[in-house]
């Protein structure tokens, strides 16, 4: 291509393509060129990259529990009167299924959260990826996960880089958004903690022992190698199962 | 309590006098028919959708060609809640107290029904269905013969699938998960526990885990993609000598193949980050590990069964 500097048409037009890490070197090098002489356009990409980011730590969110059709049904269902119903119904202390528990409700709203944040953040992605990627992603939710972890990499993706922060001067450091969900959703699974059976426990602690170890790991051999693009897709994928598994502990049903 | 039990009783007796109930008749039933125990057969519209949900106990559903539901369910102290609507039933379980009980369901769908099951330490045991959830925590979880797509999950039980025929969804986090015979995308999950992937036919597989080993087994799609990473854990991969493009990067693991790895330009032996082709290439499989070992193998060749 060229190594001249990007217009803004041309930084527009290739923006998703960098944020999706396709470009090669020299449009790299003519975009970030661009990116360091106007604010605009600065402002713009460490905005966007904040947003992948952001996005890169949020993967598939599906709801243990769909609470919405039995709701539904309890309200639009006719009710049959039953002698002694009314008499029952007041006596009992809890009519509601154990699933719809308000912890569970809370843990549900939790994701509703979550769901609608990921949701708002890749429909805003979307607008700057091509169609036909965003097809394929859309059709393939997996497939949208690795285009979601491929830019978790985007900070360091290449060799030639060794400073991210010299080149987006305003992005989210990686580790600070993961660092600031795996907090969040901590504090969510420790309260949730205390509802579950203490084998499921054990078995929590017990697992995310484990990935606090491949954590570890990757980090080590980071630092003896905080270019290589691969041990960080690694860390980030060490991440990404720690997040998956405590969102997984907000959300699991309670023993009783 | 003791006026609530013979109000079961009375009701059970009831429902066993009358074990063929019309659609016209039996529209909907609401949840103040409290009972220990149901023994019902009830109409569901094609497509519709039968929701099971329990906490102890067992949950065993199979499928036939009639428009009904047939279900049978015991609690030791707890409280059945039966609901059915022409496109919905729902069964479930609460208690007034802390100890309720074992509760088992022995239900039958139509085979074009819709399946949700929730359990927390339940097993669960489903054969047929349209598209099948099986939620558990600690419950071993078993989905069979389903038409459309399967979604399985649990925390420590185990994770079977067999004969899916439109995607399966399958997340653990010490569960050994085991599919075998499946069409459609696969994503599967686990921490701790491995992955068994056998007879597959799927152009999209996914898989992940931290510690857990991987195996895949199954055909291979040309135009498919192939994705297999872990940390710790070790990943085989019985594939037919099928074009095949493989990109596989392994940190201080090792790595071992059947076919030869002809090394194509931008390959990083140094690094263990190969790239390779069987038969001209073609479908990309790509497998990534920290510290696991890597092995790719012909069908039927394996030195690493278990």
């Amino acid at each position: 291509m060229t190594n001249r500097p990007f217009s803004c048409e041309q930084f527009d037009a290739a923006l998703s393509d960098y944020l999706e890490n396709a470009l090669d070197p020299a449009e790299r090098t003519a975009l970030e060129s661009h990116a360091s002489t106007c604010d605009r356009c600065r402002a713009l990409l460490a905005e966007l990259s904040a947003i992948t980011t952001s996005a890169a730590a949020l993967s598939d969110l599906e709801p243990s529990h769909d609470l919405w059709p039995a709701i539904a049904q309890r309200i639009t269902a006719p009710v049959v009167a039953l002698p002694g119903a009314a008499a029952r119904r007041e006596s009992r202390p809890s009519a509601r299924p154990w699933y719809l528990a308000p912890a569970s409700l809370a843990a549900a709203a939790a994701v509703l959260i979550a769901v609608t944040a990921s949701v708002t953040t890749l429909a805003i992605r979307s607008a700057h990826t091509s169609a036909p990627v965003g097809v394929v992603a859309a059709n393939n939710p997996a497939s949208a996960t690795r285009r979601i972890d491929s830019q978790i990499d985007i900070p360091a993706p290449a060799p030639r880089v060794t400073n991210t922060s010299a080149t987006r001067p305003n992005a989210v450091p990686v580790q600070e958004v993961y660092a600031r969900e795996i907090a969040e959703l901590d504090s969510i699974a420790r309260d949730r903690r205390s509802h579950l059976d203490t084998s499921t426990v054990a078995v929590i602690e017990k697992n995310l022992h484990i990935i606090d170890q491949a954590i570890a790991q990757s980090r080590a051999a980071l630092s003896r190698d905080p270019n290589s693009g691969f041990l960080h897709h690694q860390l980030n994928d060490a991440l990404n199962q720690k997040i998956s598994l405590l969102r997984t502990v907000a959300l699991l049903p309670a023993r009783t | 309590m003791c006026a609530r039990f013979v109000s079961a009783l009375c009701l059970a007796a009831a429902m066993a006098a009358t074990p063929a109930l019309l659609p016209a008749q039996r529209q909907h039933r609401n949840d103040d028919d409290e009972t220990s125990r149901v023994d019902t057969t009830v109409a569901l519209s094609s497509g519709g959708v039968v929701e099971l949900s329990l906490i102890s106990g067992e949950i065993k559903v199979t499928s036939w060609n009639r428009d009904q539901v047939r279900i049978k369910a015991s609690s030791d102290g707890g409280i059945l809640q039966f609901d059915a609507t022409n496109s919905r039933v729902t069964l479930t379980v609460r208690s007034d107290h802390d100890d309720m009980g074992d509760t088992e369901y022995d239900v039958t769908i139509p085979a074009g029904a819709r399946l949700i099951t929730h359990s927390v330490s339940a097993d669960i045991t489903t054969d047929g269905g349209s598209d099948v959830e099986a939620h558990a925590v600690s419950g071993d979880v078993s989905v069979s013969n389903v038409t459309g797509r399967a979604t399985l999950e649990s925390v420590s039980g185990s994770l079977t699938a067999m004969h899916v025929g439109h995607g399966l969804r399958i997340n653990g986090v010490s569960s050994d998960i085991k599919a075998t015979d499946i069409t459609g995308d696969i994503n599967a999950q686990s921490t701790s526990g491995d992955i068994v992937l056998g007879g597959t036919h799927s152009s999209f597989v996914h898989t992940e885990t931290v510690s857990g080993d991987t195996r895949f087994g199954g055909t291979i799609d040309r135009a498919g993609r192939y994705d297999f990473h872990s940390h710790s854990g070790d990943i085989v991969l019985a594939v037919p000598a099928t074009g095949v493009t493989f990109d596989v990067s392994t940190f201080s693991g090792d790595v071992q193949s059947d076919y030869p790895m002809t090394l194509q330009p931008g390959s990083e032996v140094g690094q263990k980050h190969m790239e390779f082709s069987i038969n001209g290439g073609g479908a990309r499989v790509t497998a990534e590990t920290f510290s696991g070992g890597i092995t790719v193998e012909r069908p039927g060749h394996s030195s690493h069964e278990d």
